[in-house]
This record gives C-alpha cells, sequence and structure tokens, in this order.
C-alpha cells in the first residue's frame, strides 16, 4: 500500500508501504537507495537532500545570470560603446554649424 | 534607412510590441480583484478557481511585459543620448519612480498573489490582489506622466547654461492635464482589452460546453466591466481630444484631414480620402458642429486647419532664430546679460528654430524657403493619423454594442442560448489589441517631427551612433521578440485548452451541484 510521493526539486521521493517504511529514492538518473527508515529520518534526509541540490541550482543560476550580463555590459554597454551626452555635447550638437 | 529613422523604427517596433502586453495586464488585474471579491463575500469556491484559472493566464502575460518593457529604458541611454540629456532632468523623474516605487512593488505582489492562498487568509491575500491590481496602475500612471510631458512639456524650462529642460514645478508635471487624460484613457483601454479577453476566452468554452459554470460567471464580470470601461474609453478619449486641441493643434488637424480653418464650430468628419497632393479631402461625410465641440467645448471657438497652423509655425521658426542666436552668443559670452534676455523673451519658440537643422546647419541663416520646409515638416502624415483614428473609434463603439448585448444576455441568464453571439464574442478576440495599438500610433505618430512637442524635433534627440549598431540591436530585437511572441501565445493557447480543471490540477468546484448519492 503506497503512502504518496512528492516531486522535489526535480528529484522523485516515492513513500515506501506503510508498514515496513521502505523509502525508495529516485534521482533523475535512476533509483538508487533502497533502505528501511522511520518516518522522521525520511523527511530529514528529503530536507538535507534537496537543500545542497537547492543551493547548487541557485548558485549555478546566479553564476550564468552574472556572466550574461557581464557579456553584455562589455560587449553593448562599456564606457568605450556610451555615447557622450553632457552639456558641451549636447551644445555642440543643437549649436554646431558642421552637422 | 538613417540612424533617425532606424532609432524610430527601433523604438516604435519594441513599444508596440510591448503594449501588446500592457493592456492585458491592467485590464486581468482588476477583473482577478473583482473574482476574488466576490469568493471572499460569497465563500463559493469555484470565484477561487476562477481568480486562479484567469491569474494563471495572467501571469503568463505578465512575464512577457515586463521581459518586453525592459529594453526601452536601455534605448534611452543608447539611442536617445541626445534626449535623455536634454529633458532628462523631467522625463527622468516619473520613469524612475515607475520602475522603482510602482514596478518593484507590481512585482512583489504578483509573487505574493500566485504563491501566497494557502499562506494568507482570505482577506489578506484579496488585499494582496487589489494591491497588485493598483501598483499595475501606477505603473502606467508614471509612465504615462512622462509620456503626456513629451505631448505637453508643462512645469519645466529651459537653461542655457546646462543646455536641458529643468523642473521648475513638479506639481505641474505630475498633474499635467494630457497625462492625467492620457492615463484613464488608456487603463480604460486595458481594462477593455482584459473583458475582451475573459468574453472571448468563455465563448470558446460555452461554445464547446466545457466548463459552463465557470464561463458563464466570467462573461458576466466580463460583460459589466467591459461595458462600463468601453463607456469610459469614449468619454475619457473624448477628454484626451480636448486636452490635444489645446495644446497639438497640428495633431488635432491631421487626424481630421482638415486642411482649412472653418468658421466656428468645426464640423467632423466621418468618411473621407485625404489626398496629400491636392492637400485636400475627397468624398467627404461630414457632422455639423461635431468636431468644434469636442476640441473646443464652445461653439464659437476655431479649430485651425493644417495651412493656418503651417504659417504659424513659420511664424514660430522666425521668432526661434531669435533665440537661437541669442543662445549661440551666450554659449560664447556668459555674461551677456543681453543675449540671456532675448533669450528669454523667445525661448518658447526655440524648439522651432531646431527645426531648420535638418535642413542647414546654421540655423541664423535660413532662407524663405528653407524656413517654408521646416514649417511644412510640422505636418504628421495625415492618411496614417485619418484612418488609425477612424478604426479606433469605429472599434470603441463595436465594443460598447458587443458588452451592451452581453450584460443584456447575462442579466437574462441566456449568455449560452445564442451561438452566433458566442462565435462574434471569440472573433473579437484581436480586436482590442488592433485599436490599442492605433491608439498609440495616432498619439505618437501625431507628435511627429517633434519628440517633445514645440521643444526637440525627434532627429536632434538621436544618439551619434553607427546605424549598423541600431541595425542589428533591430534585427536582434525582431528575431527575440518573435520568439518570446510564439512562446507567449503557445502557453496561453496550451492553458485556455488545457482548461481551467488541466491548469488548476482539480475539477471546478461547481456550486448547486446535485450530490449522486441522493
Amino acid at each position: 500500500m503506497w503512502e504518496g510521493n512528492a516531486n522535489v526539486a526535480g528529484r522523485i521521493v516515492v513513500l515506501g508501504a506503510r508498514d515496513s517504511r521502505v523509502n525508495y529514492f529516485c534521482s533523475r538518473f535512476g533509483r538508487r537507495k533502497l533502505e528501511r527508515t522511520t518516518l522522521g529520518e525520511e523527511k530529514r534526509k528529503m530536507t538535507s537532500a534537496r537543500r545542497p541540490l537547492l543551493w547548487r541550482e541557485i548558485t549555478i543560476l546566479l553564476a550564468v545570470k552574472v556572466a550574461a550580463l557581464t557579456c553584455l555590459y562589455l560587449l553593448f554597454f562599456g564606457p568605450s560603446h556610451r555615447p557622450l551626452a553632457d552639456t558641451s555635447a549636447v551644445s555642440a550638437h543643437v549649436l554646431s554649424t558642421d552637422r | 534607412m538613417d540612424i533617425v529613422e532606424l532609432s524610430r523604427l527601433q523604438f516604435a517596433v519594441t513599444a508596440l510590441y510591448h503594449f501588446l502586453f500592457v493592456p492585458l495586464t491592467l485590464g486581468l488585474s482588476i477583473l482577478l480583484g473583482i473574482m476574488e471579491t466576490v469568493y471572499v463575500m460569497t465563500g463559493r469556491e469555484i470565484w477561487r478557481d476562477m481568480t486562479k484559472f484567469w491569474g494563471a493566464l495572467f501571469g503568463i502575460n505578465f512575464a512577457m511585459g515586463v521581459a518586453t518593457g525592459i529594453t526601452m529604458e536601455f534605448q534611452f541611454g543608447t539611442n536617445w543620448a541626445y534626449y535623455s540629456h536634454y529633458v532628462g532632468d523631467v522625463f527622468g523623474a516619473p520613469l524612475a519612480i515607475e520602475g522603482l516605487m510602482a514596478f518593484f512593488l507590481e512585482a512583489t505582489f504578483v509573487g505574493l498573489f500566485f504563491f501566497a492562498w494557502n499562506k494568507l487568509s482570505k482577506i489578506s491575500h484579496l488585499v494582496v490582489t487589489w494591491a497588485l491590481a493598483i501598483a499595475t496602475n501606477l505603473s502606467a500612471l508614471w509612465i504615462l506622466i512622462a509620456n503626456g510631458w513629451m505631448q505637453f512639456p508643462a512645469g519645466a524650462r529651459f537653461n542655457a547654461d546646462t543646455m536641458r529642460m529643468e523642473v521648475s514645478d513638479f506639481m505641474e508635471v505630475l498633474f499635467n492635464p494630457v497625462a492625467q487624460a492620457k492615463f484613464v484613457h488608456t487603463v480604460s483601454a486595458g481594462y477593455v482589452v482584459g473583458s475582451v479577453f475573459v468574453l472571448a476566452i468563455s465563448a470558446y468554452y460555452l461554445l464547446r460546453g466545457r466548463h459552463v459554470e465557470l464561463a458563464k460567471r466570467s462573461m458576466t464580470v466580463a460583460a459589466s466591466f467591459g461595458l462600463a470601461s468601453a463607456l469610459s474609453v469614449v468619454v475619457l478619449g473624448d477628454e484626451s481630444g480636448y486636452t490635444a486641441g489645446l495644446n497639438q493643434k497640428m495633431k488635432i488637424a491631421a487626424v481630421e484631414a482638415m486642411w482649412n480653418t472653418e468658421p466656428a464650430p468645426a464640423s467632423f468628419t466621418i468618411f473621407g480620402i485625404p489626398d496629400l497632393k491636392t492637400r485636400t479631402t475627397h468624398y467627404e461625410v461630414k457632422v455639423p458642429w461635431a468636431l468644434g465641440l469636442i476640441a473646443t467645448r464652445s461653439s464659437d471657438k476655431v479649430v485651425y486647419g493644417i495651412d493656418d497652423l503651417v504659417d504659424l509655425a513659420k511664424a514660430r521658426i522666425k521668432n526661434g532664430m531669435i533665440a537661437y542666436g541669442a543662445l549661440t552668443k551666450l554659449k560664447a559670452d556668459r555674461g551677456n546679460e543681453a543675449m540671456r534676455e532675448e533669450l528669454d523673451t523667445h525661448v518658447a519658440d526655440l524648439g522651432y528654430a531646431l527645426l531648420l537643422k535638418r535642413f542647414r546647419p546654421d540655423v541664423q541663416n535660413a532662407t524663405p524657403a528653407q524656413i517654408d520646409a521646416a514649417a511644412a515638416s510640422t505636418i504628421p502624415d495625415v492618411p496614417v493619423l485619418f484612418w488609425s483614428f477612424r478604426f479606433m473609434v469605429g472599434l470603441g463603439f463595436y465594443f460598447i454594442a458587443l458588452f451592451a448585448l452581453a450584460f443584456w444576455l447575462s442579466a437574462k441568464r441566456r449568455l449560452d442560448a445564442y451561438p452566433l453571439f458566442l462565435k462574434f464574442a471569440f472573433w473579437t478576440l484581436p480586436l482590442p489589441w488592433i485599436a490599442a495599438e492605433l491608439g498609440w500610433i495616432v498619439a505618437e505618430y501625431g507628435r511627429q517631427p517633434w519628440v517633445i512637442e514645440g521643444v526637440l524635433p525627434t532627429a536632434l534627440g538621436v544618439s551619434s551612433t553607427a546605424p549598423g549598431n541600431v541595425l542589428f540591436s533591430l534585427i536582434g530585437f525582431a528575431l527575440f521578440y518573435s520568439t518570446l511572441l510564439v512562446a507567449d501565445v503557445y502557453l496561453l493557447v496550451k492553458y485556455i485548452r488545457l482548461g481551467p480543471d488541466g491548469t488548476l490540477g482539480h475539477t471546478v468546484a461547481v456550486p448547486f451541484a446535485r450530490n449522486p448519492a441522493e
């Protein structure tokens, strides 16, 4: 008799038979562990298993984001790409006679 | 295409594309608030499910709206650097407030709306939903205050030392009559878009006999809110026309294809074919007095025709040339008080002298022919404005008729009795977007050749960058936005086809359903 399942951060955790408290721990690469646990241990393991994964995913995502923004900045928005528009530049633009 | 045309095209493409998402966000946010209010007041689960289902579609649209809106703010810096310097002191403030206050507020409440259903009490979540709706509308307010200032630059003056427009009275900028009229008109148009969206999708479900209870209730809300909004759009559009008549007389004349000044009160042209070569409008069908009453709110004030306004522009260009000359001398000799005084006297027309920059660099030496050409350049594209305005108004009246019929059928509880009506309602789906885009074309294309009406010609606001850069980013935007559009339509169609049951992951509660055990 199945107790239920949960999908946490890409992993599927299938709670085992109610009587024997067997916990099938299935990652995205397949079933990995089969062990006897209590429900309390089960919850602790689920929490501890997903925490490092979540942190890793957040870190990777942030790193990719920072890298993408840096590339965008260097390629398109750096000082060399910035059109000068201060008072003297605007004066020259609006009042100059060589346009 | 030169740098000016490319920069204008890029901004027009991104703005028109962004505005596909904005009105639906505005409209759906209020509809979500109404639906959840009914849920809290009645306690019926179906209203919560309705809020969640339409909220899912709102979420898809909101994400796309954010992604497409940010690029425009960057364009002010990259493509419109001179514009940003010249008017940034005024324009930047509402833009920054929109980003810092309204958008962050909106983004925060979007998160709470989606993820706090089981964390907050009913009342607290309702407060969140209404806060989301208010924040969404606040975003629109600040952006339209910025845009309204471009149409009517009140509360600012030119500073010759810094070469920029600076705020002289922030309250005038804030309560700019053009901005206020534009805000209420635009958000009402957004409410119509949201209402037509809900009405059309609900009609789709009723035609197929799916989710009937949810669809009928959604249609009732959309019909009543949509009717009020569609009526508001017309009334507030009239106000918008009146404020434009006060300070954008050329725009009004171009929208009416009114070449010559008529004796007051001017008549309104319902139909006609504007001819640019002969400067006449063929086959005109006119309503006497109507334009005079709309544009001046009086029966004795004149609405000027295009030819007279061109003559007026010539006079202002000549006056502006005096200001330009004084400014040039003042830049060479900052202590020249006589020149400062002369500039102050004629500064209101300085922008008109800058129109000559397109024809010769040394503005002071412009020939009469060049002054004539610069004055003629103040005429926007008459046929585009004439037809855009008429299609927009025609669609506005169609929406009133559609919502009135839907409201009447809803009151009679016969919403699903007429398949023809449901088909009409469904096929109306793209029309409010077309009307909204046409409205923007009238407002922004009608402002040309000005980027700030009477102050700065569009051509002078563009950055001195290589056209290739703008072309490259324009192609990039076109490709990226097309991908986003495909993703958006795919997601919306997917969740609409899935329906409320599939989207929410449970069968939508049906009130008063017979218990199978009985």
